[in-house]
């Protein structure tokens, strides 16, 4: 197979995403594995190879003596056409073996914009599209990750979802699956099995029935001892959780090329349209002890010359000081720096920036997502304008000299003079930079802005999003606004976020339509350089579904949602006080630090924040011998 | 084995032992980039915990050099990088604690202690002045050893071997459009020697290489090949990098 794919090689672009034989990779002996797993990344090598999930569940999967996992991304269209043309089928990167003779063929979801990569994976591995063509002796195709929320639109593809957390799920779905493959079974029978396991969802055992004005009358497992709602994973004991402690280390340069070190998963503030703050819930931190442990494996395994501190909201993290702190004694004279990949718009943030970041290569980001105060209180970010001044100033004066600021448009309640309130925004944040002497030539601010995309899960999930003209003429009046000197204006396709709204929103019978747009040619939708709006449009169109159904309708409080036999442990009566307080203009505290805001999680899951003891004292801290003797 | 961890020096440090390392990046790694390789020797360094001496300045980073880079898809047996460590190490340590943590491909495979820096300490990248390829080539029917020495004999028989380049821009002149530029390569053929083996052709070809004068193995090949014979794919040709030199300048 190799000499093989080493012909069209040199025929493509970076040759190198497409040979596997990267640091760190396990190549298991196949014959003596029961179970064999290919994880399959729906988008570009760069992009999947920087995704943490892969090198979790590749050391996961990988420790079991019954079971290997091996990797496979999207080829890019310029490998695909040589694939086809040289009868290629997809193989995987470490054994170089056709993607078909696996046991399962697993998926993550990471973006609505890449199913129709999830068609073409299928397609190129020779199988069957549909679920229900696929024979026993086909691997089983599995798909977890943030858009399995609402997996229906992929309902026909996918044999089983993976609801919430995959680290032991994973480990009960292989189980059954080396049991039952000893035992001999039909894929059926697997699959009935696999369904009763809690976080795992057989979508081809649920029916649903349609109203005659198209909304869904019900959802309803086949047979009465499956589970009438799904309940995602929440793992507990975050601490302890299993993570990797040598990661895979590309040759190419990759997106999030560097050790990543997850410090919190969850994220305590509740912006009302963000779906990573409700499926992820709770907040739950490593003890700093954990943390250092894992960064000196991971340094010396790697080689990285850096460490990120992941997780939604790093400076949330009670002892993130301490933590970044003792890396930084510990490898700053190795040449290894420490980095904050998301920051809140207040000082605090800043100043750890500048702690931690002694190099200022790239300018600050921060999000304040919407342009005015009162648009912020609706959708719960809770960074007034003084913060975002207060965080811009600290960073000037720390030395950079280059800030971008990310906004929403379209947003519920959204007027002009909230856009408006945007550019006033940027042209107050040039000023400070002006004002504290920044030079000309180096002094940047650029505002970028994307659509509102209605989530499922969300406080906003029933929310329309504003229709593409609309969207598009706001984005033309902020444009005009931010023509000036040392301002930068970037802006994402309204047509994309209407796509992306379409199938985060959508039902099952939104599987023919992705499929008839993959015909057509679509691949790579979320790059704007292969999205083709027009072929989407004429899909909904051939299929007959409005899209504007999915997108731009209110959906009705009482009205089955797509998603509504999918627990993620919010409850639905949180979500609708939000909506109310929302429109209110009220806030809802963090649940971290003040009074528990009441969303029902943590009593339905039978789980509680992990959240560690704040900051020690300072001797401590300068002491690590103090915090672990091990140090 | 001791193992080192690198260190900072805390004030600039004129004594280090300088090493020159030849290594081979054959295989999978050939398709990494000149790029890539520096990416992928720095962290391998890092891993083998070389005491290795880091730059003064802002952002401290490893002190490598490495010799005239290779194009992607191209192999190299005995390719070059010097490295200053800050404490002395045998050859044949470095050797094996680098091989342990090099990704497929990458091979060291032997280490020097270079005499201490004199004014003829020259870097790699001025000192290497010629390159020998090897290229097999699939040929789509056989021909004979004869057709082949006659053909090569006549190919270096002219004065003159005339390629375009296309000459892209600059990025801030103000001309947008590529040039065409005439090169005649002819004089950086050092040698050519060819043979075949049923439908496989090999080619070897020593090339001049750097600033005075660079010809490239797939620029000989593509007019070598113009009107050959057999039918060839170029994007099927394996080339490998045998030696840089000349051979006796590297190594003390």
């Amino acid at each position: 197979m190799l000499k093989q794919i080493e012909k069209i090689l040199l025929k493509v672009q970076k040759p190198a995403r497409y040979v596997g034989g990267e640091w760190n990779i396990i190549r298991k002996n196949w014959a003596e594995t029961a179970v064999k797993v290919v994880f399959a990344f729906p988008d570009v090598y760069e992009i999947g190879m920087s995704h943490l999930g892969l090198q979790i569940l590749y050391h996961i999967v990988n420790s079991r003596d019954d079971a290997l996992m091996e990797r496979v991304f999207a080829p890019w269209p310029d490998m695909e056409e040589m694939m086809r043309k040289h009868k290629i089928p997809l193989y995987s990167l470490e054994s170089y073996r056709p993607v078909r003779d696996f046991d399962l063929f697993a998926f993550t979801l990471q973006s609505e914009m890449t199913y129709t990569n999830v068609l073409n994976m299928l397609d190129l591995a020779g199988l069957p599209l549909s679920s229900a063509e696929r024979k026993d002796e086909d691997p089983l195709v599995i798909a977890g990750g943030p858009c399995a929320c609402n997996p229906e639109p992929l309902a026909d593809f996918i044999d089983l979802f993976v609801l919430g957390e995959g680290e032991e799920v994973i480990q009960e779905l292989l189980d059954l699956y080396s049991l039952m493959s000893r035992e001999g079974y039909s894929r059926r029978q697997f699959l009935y099995r696999a369904a009763k396991i809690a976080g795992i969802y057989v979508p081809s055992f649920y029916l649903v029935s349609y109203r005659p004005d198209g909304r869904i009358e019900a959802v309803k497992p086949v047979q009465d001892d499956l589970p009438a709602r799904v309940t995602r994973r929440v793992v507990t004991n975050f601490d302890q959780i299993s993570y990797p402690t040598r990661f895979i280390v590309p040759g190419i340069e990759i997106v999030h090329d560097r050790v990543m070190l997850e410090i919190m998963r969850g994220c305590a503030h509740g912006c009302r349209f963000c779906q990573a703050g409700i499926i992820y819930r709770p907040v739950r931190e490593k003890t700093p002890a954990t943390l250092l442990s894992q960064a000196e494996k991971l340094v010396y395994s790697t080689g990285y010359d850096e460490i990120s501190l992941i997780s939604l909201s790093s400076a949330d993290y009670s002892r993130i000081k301490e933590v970044a702190r003792l890396l930084l004694d510990r490898f700053e004279k190795q040449g290894v720096n420490v980095s904050l990949p998301s920051l809140r718009a207040d000082t605090f943030s800043v100043a750890l920036a500048q702690e931690v970041q002694r190099v200022r290569r790239a300018g600050l980001t921060f999000a304040p997502e919407a342009g005015s105060q009162r648009l912020r209180k609706v959708i719960n970010k809770g960074i007034t304008e003084e913060d975002l001044l207060g965080a811009v100033s600290s960073a000037f004066k720390a030395g950079w000299s280059a800030v971008k600021l990310y906004f929403m448009l379209g947003l519920p309640t959204e007027t002009e003079e909230d856009v408006i309130e945007i550019a006033r925004l940027a042209y107050r944040v040039l000023r400070v930079g002006i004002d504290q002497k920044i030079s000309s030539a180096r002094l940047k601010v650029t505002v970028s802005v994307s659509s509102f995309v209605p989530k499922a899960h969300t406080v906003f999930q029933w929310e329309p999003q504003g229709e593409v003209a609309v969207l598009r003429q706001r984005q033309k009046g902020l444009r005009e606004k931010l023509k000036g000197r040392n301002l930068v204006f970037r802006w994402s396709e309204p047509e994309m976020s209407f796509i992306e709204a379409v199938l985060a929103r959508g039902d099952r019978r939104l599987g023919r339509v992705i499929e008839e747009a993959w015909r057509e040619g679509c691949r790579f939708d979320g790059w704007s350089e292969y999205f083709l709006y027009e072929r989407w449009c004429n899909a909904f169109q051939r299929v007959g579904l409005d899209p504007a159904f999915y997108a731009n309708r209110r959906y009705d409080y009482d009205e089955v949602l797509p998603w509504e036999h999918l627990n993620f442990g919010v409850s639905k009566d949180f979500l609708r006080r939000e909506v109310e307080l929302a429109l209110k203009g009220q806030q809802t505290p963090t649940c971290q630090r003040e009074k528990c805001a009441g969303c029902g999680l943590c009593p339905a899951f039978g789980v509680i924040p992990e959240i560690i003891a704040s900051e020690v004292n300072e001797v401590a801290v300068r002491n690590p011998e103090v915090i672990n003797g091990s140090f | 084995m001791e193992v080192f961890s690198p260190v900072l020096p805390q004030k600039p440090v004129n004594v280090f032992w300088r090493y020159r390392l030849q290594f081979s990046k054959m295989g999978l790694a050939c398709y990494l980039s000149h790029h890539d390789l520096i990416r992928t020797f720095t962290r391998a360094i890092r891993r083998a915990r070389l005491p290795v001496a880091l730059t003064q300045g802002f952002n401290p980073h490893l002190d490598l050099s490495y010799g005239p880079p290779l194009p992607v898809g191209i192999a190299g047996e005995k390719e070059y990088l010097d490295l200053n460590l800050i404490r002395a190490l045998s050859p044949a340590s470095i050797c094996s604690l680098l091989n342990k943590v090099l990704p497929e491909g990458l091979r060291v495979n032997k280490a020097w202690l270079m005499p201490k820096r004199s004014k003829d300490s020259s870097s790699l990248v001025t000192l290497i002045c010629q390159a020998t390829y090897l290229a097999r080539i699939p040929l789509a029917e056989e021909i004979e050893a004869v057709e082949l020495a006659n053909y090569i004999r006549d190919f270096l028989a002219a004065d003159e071997i005339v390629i375009l380049r296309l000459i892209k821009p600059k990025k801030k002149s103000k001309e947008k459009e590529e040039k065409e530029k005439k090169q005649n390569i002819r004089p950086g053929i050092f040698s050519l020697k060819g043979q075949v083996k049923a439908k496989e052709m090999l080619l070897e070809m020593k090339l001049s290489l750097g600033s005075k004068g660079n010809v490239r193995p797939e620029q000989v090949l593509r007019v070598f090949l113009a009107n050959f014979p057999a039918q060839v794919d170029l994007a099927e040709v394996k080339i490998i990098r045998t030696e840089l030199g000349p051979p006796e300048l590297l190594t003390p």
